[in-house]
């Protein structure tokens, strides 16, 4: 895939996450992932369609889940990844994509997104596109996001 | 609404395992779905776009998805073979099961995502918002469970 197209889902990071109450966002490593790959164990997964096709996936541990929804949610504390926790991650995740696919329509490529799939689970591998994905390491004060993008166009 | 969408995406599943690999399936009445389920082990998971926006989860053994990838490939398939047959599977019964969808109520321009497959022994899958209903595929090589959830009511 083509890694400009990558560029769009980090940038909506760098601009909602302060939004949310994140005060500390870089950018940190870039690699190629094969087809199947072991992956961090809560994932939410967006389907996209119509001029791009493709799925994007947000990996983090269950620590960084749970600090990640505390942030999202004023600080209030996040003890179990329960209902509401699953709730914000699922809604983070729905709101990077379409801040994601607004960059891409303004760049000529028209994208619809699906509702977001959370996965969780214990040592789970993950394949979201036939092609090559790449992953894009986030760094937050609730610990890393890793953006596993793969984009069949 | 949903329960009726899911016969088509079923009937689809029944008849393109008789096609595809020669098997005698059954699919059993839809019921309604919680917002969390657990996995089998191998989750394939289609999202769909349009008016009504949703995604399709079918949902197996590790073992029944080996299986049944080698009665439609006609031998036994390594790993990345099983994703894509698996994937692909997925995507043709979606692909009907949507087509029919948009057929029957024109204007919907419902659209697919394409696969996305997980696999672990203790996979929670869960659709946030989403109201879904299952329906379950008996196989002779295991149990198939498909199901279709949907944003917004029934």
């Amino acid at each position: 895939m083509d890694a400009a197209l990558a560029s769009p889902f980090i940038k909506a990071f760098f601009e909602l996450l302060p939004q949310m109450g994140f005060q500390q966002v870089k950018r940190g490593n870039l690699k190629v992932s094969e087809k199947m790959t072991a992956c961090l164990d809560v994932i939410a997964v967006v389907g996209l369609s119509e001029k791009l096709r493709g799925n994007v996936a947000y990996a983090m541990s269950q620590e960084t889940a749970k600090k990640f929804a505390s942030v999202m949610m004023m600080g209030m504390p996040v003890e179990q990844l329960d209902e509401m926790a699953q709730s914000a991650i699922s809604e983070a995740s729905n709101m990077l994509t379409a801040n994601a696919a607004i960059t891409l329509e303004s760049q000529g490529f028209r994208v619809n997104i699906s509702p977001p799939t959370l996965v969780i689970g214990k040592g789970v591998r993950v394949r979201i596109s036939s092609v090559q994905s790449l992953v894009v390491e986030i760094l937050t004060e609730a610990g890393v996001v890793d953006v596993i993008i793969g984009i069949e166009a | 609404m949903s329960a009726n969408y899911l016969e088509y995406f079923a009937a689809s599943m029944v008849e393109n395992l008789s096609e595809m690999a020669g098997m005698e399936a059954q699919s059993n009445p839809p019921a309604p779905q919680e917002t969390a389920f657990a996995s089998k082990g191998f989750a394939v998971i289609i999202g769909i776009t349009g008016k009504r926006a949703g995604r399709v989860i079918l949902d197996t053994r590790e073992e029944t998805a080996r299986k049944l990838s080698a009665a439609i490939n006609g031998e036994e398939c390594d790993e990345e073979f099983v994703l894509d047959t698996m994937a692909e599977l997925t995507n043709i019964v979606s692909g009907n099961g949507i087509t029919t969808v948009n057929n029957n109520n024109p204007g919907m321009g419902m659209m697919l995502t394409p696969p996305s497959i997980f696999i672990g022994s203790e996979l929670t899958l869960v659709s946030p918002k989403l109201n879904a209903e299952v329906v379950t595929v008996t196989t002779p090589v295991g149990e198939i469970l498909l199901s279709i959830g949907f944003e917004g009511g029934k």
